[in-house]
């Protein structure tokens, strides 16, 4: 038996639902879990979750939930044996998986030395190539300037991406069609990347026309055993963003499906990974298949796969930190039915997604067979403005795609958020979409489809009238009753000024306190 | 109450009558519906109409409501019938002249495009806002000059600044 060990005590570098993702996982195993959190957060869910809490220093992530050293101080106090980073923060930073090695702390992660050559995309792009595992057309180093970039766009003919060498989750990339274009964003696009990563280092690739982004989970323990766990299909995106997942795709056949599984171990073979981790893929119409990237860390939807094959990644991922061997074989891992997820962001999808922080008044979590919520707010609870606007992820399981998607249609309609807006109506008319319904979706889908096209409502539109008149009847008659009250105790003097003083009481127009007053 | 619905610029008359507590009578076009109302939640409704159940969720922001039911999203405009045509007697729509540009959260302006003079157009680019990670691009709602200029890059604003003028 190879020889390993048994975590104790895990610190969680994290907020939000994967904070809490990562704690249910520590107490299911028996594992303590210790949290930290910023000012902004003393409030928040995920230190009610865990067994300890600490805080870490002000709201803005970089001086709390970035703070390397603050975070190793913690560990150390408390006694853990190990650091789970989440996803985001510093799950992919190669310093602090140094600093918790120094001061003998596990990183659940990968190894640095394999986050070094997959964490920069332009060394993975070249092991990769070394491994022939197949990639997409481009140049592998950062250009130098606007020129350089302009003349190796023009080599590579437009449409491209532009894209930053240490970037990820959809920051600071972009998707440029002409010259002109080029210019305008250049800058834009390298202070995103300085301003999200520290680094305004940018390459660029040859854009792939309608793509389809299926990506494989893998696992790797540090004895060599790899395992796949199939695709995500994760086409729907804004602004590079994931929305909606889904596991199986209907992009690619089994023959392709076992093909790009086995490309993917192939790839992390070939950078001695031993975590688990997702290999990004682009696919075309022919379903050929394009090496994108290697997140090198819990994925956001890895929901969906365990949906789909019952397997606790979370756990597999702290047991393999431990040292222990996979507890799954290649053929003990099935792909059963159909799951999907819908990312809720605190976003107003009627104002071009508009982030909206604030505290929510009023929560409703959908149940039920099948369904499954990973929510990091609660009732009352505060969004603050200082971190990313996903608060939820809505996932649900079906025997069949289309039984699935019926089932997340229900489990939206359940789905109640008051106080801040959201992203859930527009899953709605996602779902509502013939091509989605189809499965004939691509990269671009969102905005070709979804925001240009009116999508069919279900909702009875004269129920919405009804209940928008009677809610302005009740509030014209509320305002009438205060006008009356107002009357009563302090109307006198002139007509103007008591107009005046109502409007600023009541909040209410002239017009308004006009036609009540007469 | 005689009022003017506006969905997706088609006009609807209706009668809203309180017949007793939290019962309505609602007349729409040429159907009249009985309507059982109770607020469960914040602003959220239960309808009964004619005995079928629906449940509403109802906000309201400067005179538009925002009613969602079923997963879709309504917005309503609700006016006094005395009122709306009192207005159109004295005629012109809201989005002529001034526009006064808020920000919708609080955030850092990264960048402003526009000073006092500019002539823009809609859907320029007048300055970026960042909130929660991202970079928004604040654009000009309309052709116009610039007039105000309340922001300056690095600064941090709250919900509901002022930003630019646009005329």
């Amino acid at each position: 038996m190879a020889d390993y060990k048994e975590f104790k005590k895990v610190l969680i570098a994290n907020r939000g639902e994967i904070a809490i993702r990562v704690a249910r996982a520590c107490r299911k195993m028996g594992i303590e879990s210790v949290t930290v959190y910023s000012e902004a957060d003393r409030n928040a869910l995920h230190v009610r979750y865990a067994d300890e809490a600490y805080f870490i220093g002000p709201s803005p992530a970089a001086e709390s939930y970035l703070k390397i050293d603050k975070i190793i101080e913690v560990a150390l106090k408390s006694g853990c044996d190990a650091i789970h980073p989440g996803y985001g923060f510093l799950a992919e930073n190669s310093e602090f998986v140094k600093a918790c090695e120094a001061n003998n702390l596990t990183f659940i992660g990968p190894n640095t030395e394999s986050m070094y050559i997959l964490g920069d995309k332009t060394r993975a792009r070249q092991r990769m190539i070394e491994a022939k595992v197949p990639v997409v057309p481009g140049m592998k180093d950062p250009v130098k300037d606007l020129d350089d970039a302009l003349n190796r766009a023009r080599e590579i003919t437009y449409p491209i991406m532009f894209k930053a060498s240490a970037g990820g989750g959809g920051k600071g990339m972009r998707l440029i069609h002409s010259e002109d274009e080029f210019k305008e964003v250049y800058d834009l696009a390298k202070g995103e990347a300085l301003n999200a990563f520290g680094d305004d280092r940018m390459y660029i690739e040859k854009a792939i026309v309608n793509p389809r982004h299926v990506e494989v989970q893998i696992a790797r323990d540090k004895h060599g055993n790899a395992i796949h766990l199939y695709e995500r299909e994760c086409s729907i995106q804004r602004r590079h963003q994931k929305v909606v997942e889904e596991s199986p795709s209907v992009a690619i056949n089994d023959e392709v499906r076992h093909k790009m599984g086995d490309a993917a171990i192939k790839a992390v073979t070939a950078a001695n990974y031993d975590s688990v981790g997702t290999v990004e893929f682009l696919v075309d119409k022919d379903m050929n298949f394009y090496f994108l990237e290697v997140n090198t860390r819990l994925q956001v939807e890895h929901p969906v796969t365990e949906m789909v094959t019952g397997i606790d990644i979370v756990k597999m991922q702290i047991e393999i930190a431990e040292g222990k061997p996979l507890s799954y074989k290649q053929e003990d891992v099935k792909q059963v039915g159909h799951a999907i997820e819908c990312r809720v962001y605190a976003e107003d999808p009627d104002k071009n997604f508009m982030p909206s922080p604030g505290q929510i008044l009023g929560l409703r979590l959908p149940g039920g067979p099948g369904v499954r919520v990973d929510s990091g707010v609660y009732s009352r609870g505060e969004v603050p403005i200082y971190y990313d606007p996903m608060v939820a992820k809505l996932i649900v399981w079906d025997i069949d795609r289309e039984s699935a998607i019926a089932r997340m249609k229900r489990a939206l309609s359940e789905y109640i958020v008051k106080g801040i807006k959201t992203t859930i109506p527009f899953h709605q008319k996602v779902l509502r979409n013939e091509d989605f319904i189809k499965g004939n979706i691509s990269t671009d889908f969102i905005d070709k489809e979804v925001l240009v096209k009116p999508q069919p409502r279900e909702g009875s539109l004269e129920v919405a009238i009804a209940a928008a008149a009677i809610k302005e009847y009740l509030r014209e008659k509320e305002l009438k009753s205060k006008l009356v009250e107002f009357n009563e105790t302090c109307a006198s003097g002139s007509p103007w000024k008591e107009s005046g003083r109502k409007s600023a009481m009541f909040g209410a127009s002239f017009g308004d306190i006009y036609k009540f007053s007469t | 109450m005689a009022y003017v619905a506006t969905v997706d610029k088609v006009e609807y008359k209706l009668h809203v009558k309180e017949v007793e507590a939290n019962k309505f009578e609602v007349f729409l076009d040429d159907k009249s519906y009985l309507v059982d109302t109770q607020l469960t939640e914040t602003s959220v409704y239960s309808l009964i109409v004619n005995g079928k159940s629906y449940e509403t969720d109802v906000d309201y922001q400067d005179g538009i409501y925002s009613v969602l039911t079923e997963g879709d999203l309504f917005k309503i405009e609700i006016m006094d019938e005395l009122k709306k045509k009192m207005l159109e007697r004295r005629g012109g729509g809201a989005a002529e002249g001034k526009q006064i540009i808020k920000s919708e959260m609080p955030g850092a302006i990264i960048d402003v495009k526009v000073k006092v003079g500019d002539e823009v157009k809609e859907g320029d680019v007048l300055l970026i806002l960042e909130a929660m990670k991202m970079q928004n691009e604040i654009r000009s709602p309309k052709d116009g000059e610039v007039k105000e200029v309340f922001v300056n890059a690095g600064e941090n604003i709250d919900a509901d600044a002022k930003m630019v003028v646009i005329e």
